[in-house]
């Protein structure tokens, strides 16, 4: 809102002497009379139309997509619940996933007999012998029912502790 | 009376603001003449300063929720102002305007229809002011804005403001008082 004619002048007091403010308020308000008295074209009624035409189609665009937008909303919590609810199902009901079995299934227990393969079966009875002959050298370090090399020690312990005269020999 | 259709505005700016369409074309009609006139003397082109009212009201449209009440001319003002001054950046435009002006200067001395003759005159004068103080001067005029308002859109002190109009339109005067108008 612009000011009216008193506080103007003193707008302009406050800048210039009284004089010069009075002079200068005189210009204002004459040289915007001016503006006044010769006024600009005004704008062509058609193009106002369509300027209005173009506002209700930008606003009724506006309205439709600010509707839109819950709507997506509501189908992309659809889509979401619907996975939900078969990933559930699946894990409930579904078929249970046994390991083992398909593993068996899978392969062939023909294929398992060492016998049927004849680099295998040698190779096997290679190890056999080499076996043997271990524990015909050490029987003790393969033997189960031999003592434990722990237990052994603490019984040497004992004996070396119970008599005195085990370090002479 | 003028409080009262203070009080007028912010009511259309509300109803607009509230989501109801036929506000817009009250809206329209309430400053289509201002904003216009605004932007002719500035471009002192036709099909420019449609296209200008065009884009200023769509701006209008996407921005006046940020609209958070206090004068809405200094608001829609501004708005018009950052236009204008795009519009100077676009090289074609400013091209356009030129050529708008050469035509002005070469058509000077050739007889003028009489009913525009005096406000062609204003037009060939306002067009010898520097561009700032062209702008200053519209912008007191056509949004009705006080010096207090001017100065913070502009964002200088008041004074200069102040200094600027007077300057500009003492020079105006001058110009008309010495074409006899």
């Amino acid at each position: 809102m612009p000011e009216n004619p008193e506080q103007l002048k003193a707008l302009l007091d406050s800048f210039l002497d009284p004089e010069s403010a009075g002079k200068a308020a005189e210009d204002i308000d004459r040289g915007l009379d001016l503006l006044r008295t010769h006024p600009a074209p005004a704008p062509h009624p058609e193009r106002i139309a369509s300027i209005k035409r173009d506002l209700q189609n930008r606003l009724a665009a506006q309205t439709r997509s600010s509707r839109r937008i819950p709507a997506w909303i509501g189908w992309t919590g659809c889509a979401a619940a619907l996975v939900l609810a078969t990933t559930l199902l699946t894990l409930t009901y579904g078929p249970q996933f046994h390991p083992t079995q398909q593993v068996t299934e899978a392969v062939d227990p023909a294929q398992w007999k060492i016998d049927t393969d004849p680099v295998l079966s040698g190779m096997t009875k290679e190890l056999e012998g080499e076996l043997e002959t271990i524990l015909t050298i050490h029987p003790d370090q393969y033997n189960s029912d031999a003592p434990d090399p722990i237990e052994k020690l603490q019984q040497e312990l004992k004996l070396m502790a119970s008599t005195d005269d085990f370090w002479k020999g | 009376m003028e409080s009262f259709e203070k009080q007028d505005t912010q009511k259309l700016v509300s109803r607009c603001q509230a989501g109801e369409h036929g506000a817009y074309d009250e809206l329209v009609d309430l400053y289509a003449s201002r904003c216009y006139g605004y932007f002719y003397r500035l471009t002192r082109n036709a099909d420019i300063s449609h296209d200008l009212l065009s884009e200023l009201f769509v701006k209008i449209v996407e921005k006046l929720d940020s609209f958070k009440g206090g004068s809405f001319e200094k608001w829609l003002f501004t708005i018009a102002g950052n236009l204008f001054h795009d519009h100077l950046r676009g090289r074609y435009r400013q091209k356009k305007m030129l050529e708008t002006k050469a035509r002005e200067l070469q058509d000077d001395s050739l007889p003028r229809r009489a009913d525009t003759e005096l406000s062609d005159k204003l037009q060939v004068f306002l067009s010898k002011l520097d561009e700032d103080t062209l702008q200053v001067i519209l912008m007191r005029f056509y949004g009705d804005l006080s010096f207090k308002e001017l100065a913070e859109i502009r964002n200088e002190p008041i004074g200069t403001t102040l200094s600027k109009v007077h300057r500009g339109l003492k020079k105006l005067r001058e110009l008309m008082g010495e074409s006899g108008a």
